[in-house]
C-alpha cells in the first residue's frame, strides 16, 4: 500500500498531509497502541518509533514519552508529552496543546501516567 | 396650553432619543461562552478566517487555514461549561481560574469529519479551552489539556507577547 492510499486515521506511521496521515500523529490512544502493542501497520510495516512501558520515572530518558489519563477526559490516554531533560527531581517535558517546553511533567491535571521508554525507530 | 403640550411631547421625544442612543452606546462584549459559540458557529459555517480571528493560539495562519479546510469538521450538540462548575473534578492543587481575566471551559458534543477521522475519530468529543480577556475582549488563549497553572501561564505569556 502506498502513502497516497493510506488516507486519514489509519494505522501505521506516516504523514503526507493533513488528510493523509496515520492516526498516531494526532490521537494519543493510537500512538500508545502503536508503540506498546507493537501494532502491525499495513502502511509502511516496520517503520515508526519502538518502545515499551516502564513503571518508574527513573527509567525515563530524554526522548521517552509520558502519556496521561487527564481528569474529566474520556480516553485512557488523553495526552502525551516528550521528556526533554531531567531536573534535580523530575523529568521536564515538551508538548503541544498546550505548548510547553522544559515543563514539569506533574503540572498537568492527570489521574494516571503511562511511561514509555523508546528503544529505537 | 397647546404650546405647553408640544413642549412636553418634544421633551418625551428627546428623552426617548437619548435613552435609545445611550443604549446603543453600551460597549457590549461577548462573554467567553458566547465567544466559544461564535467560534464553533464559524467552523460549522466554514468561515475559517473568522474562527482564527478568535484564536490567539494561531502562530501560522496559512497553515492553520489549510488544516481547518482539510479537516472540514462539523460540530453539533454543543455544551459549553465552565471547568469550575460542579460537573468537573478539579485537582486540589490546581491554582484555578482568574475570574474576569482568565477562565477555562469544557466544550463537549459531536464532531463529524468527512473522512471519519480528524484530530481523533468522528463522534463524541471533549475539548478544553483556556480563555483570556484581552482589553475587554475574550479570546481563546489555548486549547488542550489544562495544567495546574493554566491561567498563571496564560496571563504571563500574554504580558510577554504584548510587551514584544
Amino acid at each position: 500500500m502506498t502513502a497516497e492510499q493510506g488516507g486519514i486515521g489509519t494505522s501505521g506511521w506516516y504523514y503526507v498531509n493533513v488528510n493523509n496521515r496515520a492516526a498516531a500523529w494526532t490521537w494519543a490512544p493510537s500512538l500508545y497502541n502503536f508503540i506498546v502493542n507493537q501494532e502491525n501497520p499495513t502502511c509502511f510495516p516496520g517503520k515508526g518509533p519502538k518502545g515499551y512501558r516502564v513503571y518508574g520515572f527513573s527509567s525515563l530518558s530524554p526522548g521517552d514519552l509520558i502519556f496521561y489519563n487527564i481528569v474529566n477526559q474520556p480516553q485512557i490516554q488523553d495526552h502525551v508529552v516528550m521528556v526533554v531533560q531531567w531536573s534535580a527531581y523530575q523529568p521536564l517535558v515538551a508538548g503541544h496543546s498546550p505548548n510547553v517546553d522544559y515543563y514539569p511533567y506533574n503540572a498537568f491535571n492527570y489521574s494516571q501516567t503511562f511511561l514509555i521508554h523508546i528503544t529505537g525507530y | 396650553m397647546k404650546h405647553k403640550n408640544r413642549l412636553v411631547n418634544l421633551a418625551f421625544i428627546l428623552l426617548a432619543f437619548m435613552l435609545m442612543s445611550s443604549c446603543s452606546m453600551v460597549n457590549y462584549e461577548k462573554n467567553p461562552v458566547m465567544v466559544l459559540e461564535a467560534y464553533f458557529d464559524a467552523l460549522n459555517a466554514k468561515d475559517f478566517e473568522k474562527a482564527l480571528d478568535i484564536d490567539l493560539e494561531v502562530t501560522n495562519r496559512s497553515l492553520s487555514l489549510e488544516s481547518l479546510k482539510g479537516l472540514d469538521a462539523s460540530y453539533s450538540d454543543l455544551r459549553i461549561l465552565p471547568y469550575t462548575s460542579p460537573n468537573y473534578e478539579i485537582p486540589k492543587d490546581d491554582r484555578g481560574d482568574i475570574p474576569g481575566i482568565c477562565e477555562r471551559y469544557v466544550v463537549t458534543g459531536q464532531v463529524d469529519y468527512p473522512s471519519g477521522f480528524g484530530v481523533g475519530p468522528s463522534g463524541e468529543f471533549s475539548f478544553l479551552y483556556t480563555m483570556i480577556n484581552q482589553e475587554g475582549k475574550w479570546l481563546i488563549f489555548e486549547s488542550g489539556t489544562f495544567t495546574k497553572d493554566s491561567c498563571q501561564r496564560a496571563t504571563q505569556m500574554l504580558e510577554k507577547r504584548n510587551s514584544e
